[in-house]
């Protein structure tokens, strides 16, 4: 089909002014924020209902024309990247907060809400709720954060944003409008994924291969009136871990977090910092403690001395427990890590505006060895060892995200990084360290080692939603 | 009052913050006019060392502690505590903090750690 045709067909489905073929746009979305490159779609279409993406998937399945979905492209893997062309989905315009449930704890959105506007909106209308945010930028879609199981600052409790999920909606290929969770049955209630079986799962970490996301059903949690965020400045790595792993069998903080030493440098400006004198402290470790009442803070407060003392008293040397109100108030910097959604300008706003990341699910019990070994790794290859791990569900796994920031104009740059993650999934993977929002190119360079009955099982039941192949073809390749 | 780094490509973390705190104390002129000419203090914050040499128009931040008239050095938390209420005779005596040389030098050091703290 040529692309006259192609746009007259859609611009008669949903309206001229929700397509575009403008060649600037088109060029933009074959590139994210990672050195991943796509191929641009031939075409964007900007949906405002759910009728719209009917429509679109039902032309473009007869047609065997790719779909890919796309909200705010900030995946960091290149997952929004069409790699054959097609329509890209742009899902910006179905941004609505269609329902909120304070009583149930649960909200309905659309694929095109932002953290930052859940966040006005809970905090404005209903203060008794709170939702979680990753360490991303306001203008991130939460339920691509959501479907792609990302990491959110209550995950430790609750876990990845996956879990949070009561149900979607999705639009199949053929056009067909599927709900799950209670909401396959119930026509009044969204408020869980029980008893129901769990096809949720059907449109998780699957990145868009298997239908469109129109609306889901999200977990809230109660609002706590206290919240406190305390970080502690730490010389050795395996310390870090241990003393993580401590505070997570306490049972007292909603998160924490560890963060290697160039993400304090980078907070004041330094865009690629590789000096560090040999006094300096070698990661900063946060916690974030919540409560609805002073003394239940206090007892919180003092388990979490405590535990830091026993952990002094085993050798290991700490600056802190330093609130982060006092940072602040010493260095307006620290405002950057002190809530979450936050500016990640000092990742972002350089030449070039280049991040990117090996991101991994996997044991916190080999977080000491896999920073150890990943952070000599990125320093070998000439980058800043900028390494973040996180307790998740638990503790159950843990998250350990290795950063690059980087010129997209430079091709060397750019070589550098791909090269880098490469060495990193290498040495991770092994270790039972699992990419999240996995990229294409992991699949390429390790899919042969997924277990075969996983593969194919995953291909018939892409088939089975999916005949044709249309959906973002190229991810999670069966 | 200029601030800067004598090696830019070495700065150590207590350099970028101590360095942010003097932008903002000394961007009260009257502030900045005391400490003129001042010279080298030294600060110490859990084994990390800066001296800042207050000229006439410009501070400048270098790595280490040399020829200092007067010093002060303590734990992140008892120099954040400084930082924060302009007290240091209570972390002094409680031997959270120590200090040595021209105390008053560090006293107009004080003023100028007050200053950043109203800036804000």
């Amino acid at each position: 089909m040529s692309p006259t045709d192609l746009v007259a067909r859609l611009t008669a489905l949903v309206g001229a002014d929700r397509v575009s073929i403008d060649p600037a746009r088109l060029k933009e979305a074959a590139r994210d924020l990672t050195e991943i490159r796509g191929t641009p779609p031939d075409v964007i279409v900007r949906p405002g209902e759910v009728a719209h993406v009917q429509a679109v998937l039902r032309f473009a399945n007869a047609g065997k024309i790719p779909v890919v979905p796309v909200v705010m492209n900030t995946n960091i893997g290149g997952l929004a990247l069409p790699s054959r062309g097609g329509i890209l989905l742009d899902m910006t315009a179905m941004n609505r907060i269609l329902e909120v449930h304070p009583e149930d704890l649960y909200m309905v959105i659309e694929p095109g809400v932002l953290f930052g506007q859940v966040k006005e909106h809970l905090d404005r209308n209903f203060p008794q709720t709170r939702f979680a945010y990753s360490l991303s930028p306001p203008e991130t879609s939460v339920l691509a954060n959501t479907l792609m199981d990302g990491l959110l600052n209550l995950s430790l409790r609750y876990g990845t944003s996956s879990t949070w999920l009561n149900g979607v909606e999705a639009v199949l290929a053929d056009g067909t409008i599927v709900r799950t969770g209670a909401a396959g049955w119930s026509t009044t209630q969204w408020c869980t994924s029980s008893p129901m079986p769990d096809l949720t799962g059907l449109f998780v970490n699957l990145h868009g291969t298997t239908g469109i996301v129109t609306k889901a059903s999200v977990r809230l949690q109660q609002a706590k009136r206290l919240r406190r965020r305390y970080f502690m400045m730490g010389y050795d790595v395996r310390a870090a871990c241990a003393l993580v792993r401590d505070f997570v069998r306490e049972d007292i903080c909603d998160d924490i977090g560890i963060l290697t030493w160039p993400v304090a440098k980078m907070l004041f400006g330094e865009l690629r910092p590789t000096w560090r004198e040999p006094g300096e402290p070698l990661v900063m470790t946060y916690v974030d403690v919540t409560s609805n009442r002073q003394a239940e803070m206090d007892l919180r407060e003092s388990i979490l001395a405590e535990v830091l003392e026993t952990s002094r008293k085993s050798g290991a040397r700490w600056e802190g427990p330093l609130d982060v109100r006092d940072l602040i108030k010493i260095e307006p910097a620290f405002r950057k890590l002190a809530e979450f959604p936050t500016r990640l300008d000092f990742m972002l706003d350089h030449p070039g505006g280049g991040l990117s990341w090996v991101g991994t699910y996997g044991p916190t019990s080999r977080w000491e060895e896999a920073t150890e070994l990943s952070c000599r790794i990125m320093v070998e290859h000439g980058f800043p060892p900028i390494a973040v791990a996180r307790p998740m569900a638990q503790g159950h796994f843990g998250v350990l995200r290795l950063i690059e920031t980087f010129n997209r104009d430079k091709p060397e740059e750019v070589e550098a990084v791909a090269k880098l993650n490469k060495a990193l999934v290498e040495a991770l993977l092994p270790m039972g360290f699992i990419p999240y929002k996995t990229p294409e190119w992991v699949f390429r360079e390790h899919g042969s080692k997924i277990d075969p009955g996983f593969r194919e099982m995953l291909r018939r039941v892409r088939t089975a939603l999916d005949p044709n192949g249309i959906m973002n073809p190229g991810k999670w390749p069966v | 009052m200029k601030i800067q780094f004598a090696n830019p490509a070495q700065v150590t973390l207590l350099g970028y913050i101590f360095a942010s705190l003097l932008r903002r104390g000394l961007a009260d002129a009257g502030v900045a006019k005391k400490v003129a000419g001042l010279g080298r203090i030294g600060i110490e914050m859990a084994g990390l060392s800066l001296t800042a040499d207050f000229g006439d128009s410009a501070v400048t931040l270098s790595n280490g502690r040399d020829g200092c008239r007067a010093w002060v050095g303590g734990g992140m938390e008892a120099l954040i505590g400084v930082g924060l209420s302009g007290a240091f005779l209570g972390p002094w005596l409680g031997g959270r903090l120590q200090w040595g040389g021209n105390p008053f030098a560090l006293l107009k050091l004080l003023a100028v750690l007050a200053a950043a703290r109203k800036a804000g």
